[in-house]
């Protein structure tokens, strides 16, 4: 790897190169990236796909084996010496909040504070994350949402350069988890923090990720934009990860295919099941044969007439019965991608 | 490889070292004693091999095996009736079992002589009854030793068969019985083979317990290979006679763990199925209940409420004779010596222990998790093992320190506060660090990882977080290791400074001189003491035994 010669200070966070083995298991393989000063990046991927080792190793708690991290324009670990999590100046945010349960919220929150005033910075942070009146509870006298809020309350004190969290909302109820998510999303933007957060719940990475870095097996094989990430993936396996999609050869595809249909031979090509559409059609080659009430929307399952299967989501209100012949076809401004073979 | 929780190699390396090096002054005795198999004096060994040694061979082997088979007999049984069945009493009769582990093997060895033996009451109401030449059984006999050693050990057996009985056979005694085999069937074919690795481990605790002492054997007349070491060692002052003696007595504690091994065989059970909702017990009716019920009280009457009334009455009659004032004036200074040893003990265990539990989150895993499993061997290594090894160790130091100049104070070779403190911890620190270990394992790695994110280096980690969290177990530690230590015969009577006598030294000395009643305010002192823990572990046994409510 060559030396960047971007200036540190516009890059909060790189990722060099940087491989961890656990015995024979590679946990992370090889691993690149770089992390804008203000960026949240979203860590995704299945679980054991080495996520969150590769987030500990940010933290300073797992040491690297080969390549470098450098956090702030200060390199903490090239795979020989490692600066400890101490003196790494980053927040971190467990699933499981890890609030010291023996401390009140102000002792949490000031515990990693240490130069100025600890009082006045606890009093902020717990305004910022609008826990103001709760300075001398105990963390068993807070709900989940408020643990979440008072451990990132603690782990923002010290002005972190750069914030982890490890499936943060994995834990909260699933009714309070997008709220949460978006209060905790506000308060790192309105702090500027930059950060990195892991999560298997690919829903939750397009919602809150700036970037997306989809990890399998210890590679990130993707990297870029949610839309780009959801649109356009690298592979079966992005594709399949990021969301419900089918995948057809042209022969497989029969009725859909039209001008749109790229021009790749037989490659496989993914269709997401917005992707598709359909008009109830006696003369149709294509049959309804299941249908899936998800509340604001109608998954249907069209067989075409190949045989091979398609999915296409339509409004509560176009109730299509099992069994009604028509016409299947991709809907209008949508372009069916080529999706390249698992390498 | 690191562990989670590992920061930084250079801090994380100190704890690891730190580890490292309280496991090597624990092995550093054993392994020089083991060493000086490897020269052998022939004079040492021809010498004692035309004398004592073969009978101390024989006897060792005599007892541990009938010990063995006594604890195991009454521990493994009486854990089944417990648990397998409902009588009159049967619960509190369950946990009351394991209060005899109060009672120190040399105070109640000296009950039994002076109760049963040939001097004591129940052989003069024989004679009276049937005429002086009335045969009665021989007390001080190995007969003797073994029914004494038996009575104060089975409760290890009784607590290890009842947690697997709890914990592992419960589940798989019921499938059993769902799938058409009785109730003795599914004992006989499931249960058994289920508790036996715990039986087995029962009994070798058992057996080094017994191997340890050679205080209580000598009221018996029986000769041990650890009596032969002290016998060498303060007869003689040799420590490589000593040491080479030592050396079988580090055998047959081999021997036994060997033993478990074989017994316990290739079954390895984790928990399964039913862990902690237990056997759902039967109830005896009409005689079979009272038989129970009396065989239950037999045995605790016998193995602690006998021994307690009896040491309360002499202790209370020996204060109203004339001889009252004088011992309590002299009490003060055995309880202080007493006092001195725990203290440090203490001190110095739970440091140690809490260096080793916090290393395992702070430093290499492989290196941290094997220091741990080294430092905690010393418990199963026999008293005088550890006694003579910290003397060679000891020696060994002193010598090398001669030659570059610097002088060790104290007589280190007649034995030292410093040598006695040293070979207490070794013996003492396992159980510390057990529940030291125990209490960091409930503070989760995330919390370790927090604070050490926010700034806390491993110290301020250990003093802020670590140790706050676990202040419960930091205390059962201390109660733990102090009173193991204030019981502890065998080391002290080997090592003791001249002149340094802890309560359990002046009740030896006066039970040597027959002085029955004289003995019975200090090993009354011991036995209320040694309670403390033993009550803790009950209360905890009660807690899933309570079968009248659905387990939760």
């Amino acid at each position: 790897m060559s030396p960047d010669p971007t200036p540190a200070t516009d890059v909060a966070l790189r990722v060099d190169d940087v491989t961890k083995r656990f015995g024979h298991t590679v946990a992370v393989d090889h691993v690149s990236f770089e992390l804008g000063p203000h960026e949240l990046l979203a860590l995704v991927g299945p679980s054991g796909c080495g996520k969150s080792t590769l987030l500990r190793m940010l933290a300073g708690l797992h040491t690297t084996e080969s390549g470098s991290i450098t956090l702030g324009g200060v390199v903490v670990d090239d795979g020989r010496t490692a600066l400890p999590p101490e003196r790494r100046r980053v927040g971190l945010v467990f699933q499981e909040h890890a609030l010291f349960p023996h401390l009140s919220v102000a002792d949490n929150v000031a515990f990693g504070v240490r130069d100025g005033d600890a009082e006045a910075r606890v009093a902020e942070m717990l305004t910022v994350v609008g826990l103001a009146e709760y300075e001398r509870r105990f963390p068993h006298e807070l709900s989940g949402g408020e643990r979440q809020r008072v451990a990132l309350a603690r782990a923002l004190a010290p002005r972190p350069g750069l914030m982890l969290l490890d499936e943060p909302f994995a834990s909260l109820d699933p009714n309070l988890r997008a709220r949460i998510r978006d209060d905790v999303v506000a308060i790192l933007r309105s702090t500027g923090t930059p950060a990195v957060f892991v999560t298997h719940d690919q829903g939750e990475a397009l919602a809150v990720g700036d970037r997306i870095a989809v990890m399998r097996a210890g590679r990130v094989v993707q990297l870029g934009a949610p839309a780009d990430v959801f649109h356009a993936p690298v592979d079966r396996f992005v594709a399949a990860f990021m969301g419900e999609a089918d995948f057809l050869t042209r022969g497989e595809a029969s009725g859909l295919v039209d001008e749109r249909w790229p021009d790749a031979g037989d490659a496989l090509v993914m269709l997401r099941p917005d992707d598709v559409t359909f008009t109830a059609d006696e003369r149709g080659d294509a049959t309804v044969v299941a249908a899936e009430f998800r509340g604001s929307v109608w998954n249907y399952t069209v067989e075409l007439a190949s045989g091979s299967r398609v999915h296409a989501i339509r409004s509560h209100l176009e109730r299509v019965p099992p069994g009604t012949t028509v016409t299947a076809t991709v809907r209008p401004g949508h372009t069916p991608v080529v999706i390249a073979p698992p390498a | 490889m690191q562990a989670f929780g590992h920061g930084g190699r250079r801090s994380g390396r100190s704890w690891s070292w730190a580890s490292v090096a309280a496991a090597v002054l624990v092995v550093v005795p054993v392994a020089m004693l083991a060493s000086s198999i490897l020269r052998p004096r022939g004079d040492v060994w021809s010498q004692q091999w035309s004398t004592r040694l073969p009978g101390e061979l024989w006897a060792t082997a005599v007892l541990l095996v009938g010990v063995a088979v006594g604890s195991t007999v009454l521990g493994a049984g009486l854990a089944w009736l417990t648990a397998a069945y409902r009588f009159p009493g049967s619960r509190q009769l369950g946990w009351m079992m394991i209060l005899p582990l109060a009672i120190p093997s040399y105070i109640l060895g000296f009950l039994t002589l002076s109760t049963v033996g040939r001097t004591g009451p129940v052989q003069g109401w024989w004679r009276d009854a049937f005429g002086d030449d009335a045969w009665f059984p021989p007390v001080e006999s190995m007969w003797g030793a073994i029914v004494t050693f038996t009575l104060v050990l089975f409760p290890y057996v009784f607590l290890l068969t009842r947690a697997a009985l709890r914990d592992q056979a419960a589940g798989a005694y019921f499938a059993a019985r769902t799938l058409g085999a009785g109730p003795t069937e599914a004992a006989r074919r499931v249960v058994l083979p289920l508790v036996r690795p715990a039986i087995a481990a029962g009994a070798a605790v058992v057996m080094m317990e017994t191997l340890t002492d050679f205080a209580t054997v000598q009221y018996f007349g029986v000769d041990t290979v650890s009596v032969g070491v002290f016998r060498i060692w303060r007869g003689t002052y040799d420590r490589d006679a000593a040491s080479e003696i030592a050396t079988v007595v580090l055998a047959f504690a081999l021997l036994a763990i060997g033993f478990e091994r074989v017994a316990r065989g290739r079954a390895r059970f984790g928990q399964s199925g039913g862990a902690g909702a237990g056997i759902e017990p039967r109830r005896l009716a009409g005689w079979r209940a009272w038989a129970a019920t009396a065989t239950c009280a037999l045995v605790v009457l016998l193995a602690f409420v006998g021994p307690v009334v009896r040491l309360a009455q002499w202790a209370i009659a020996e204060q109203r004779s004339e001889r009252g004032t004088p011992q309590l004036e002299e009490y003060p200074t055995y309880l202080w010596h007493s006092v001195q040893l725990v203290i440090i003990t203490v001190v110095v265990c739970i440091a140690v222990a809490v260096v080793i539990a916090n290393a395992q989150r702070f430093g290499s895993a492989r290196l941290t998790r094997a220091a741990a499993r080294a430092s905690a061997a010393g418990y199963a290594v026999p008293g005088p093992v550890v006694g003579i090894g910290v003397l060679l160790t000891v020696v060994g130091v002193d010598s090398v320190l001669e030659r570059v100049g610097l002088d060790l104070p104290g007589a280190v070779a007649t034995g030292s506060l410093l040598v006695l403190a040293y070979a207490y911890a070794i013996r003492f620190l396992a159980p510390g660090l057990g529940a030291v270990e125990a209490g960091i394992g409930q503070v989760s790695e995330e919390m370790t990882a927090s604070a050490r994110t926010l700034g806390a280096t491993p110290a301020r980690t250990m003093w802020r977080i670590h140790l706050p969290l676990s202040r419960a177990s930091l205390i059962t530690a201390a109660v733990l290791v102090g009173v193991d230590a204030l019981k502890e015969l065998p080391i002290v009577l080997l090592l003791r400074p001249f002149g340094f006598d802890t309560l359990p030294v002046w009740v030896y000395m006066l039970v040597s001189e027959s002085r029955f009643q004289q003995a019975a305010l200090p090993a009354l002192s011991i036995v209320a003491v040694a309670l403390v823990p033993v009550i803790l572990l009950a209360r905890q046994l009660d807690r899933p035994h309570s079968t009248d409510t659905p387990a939760p």
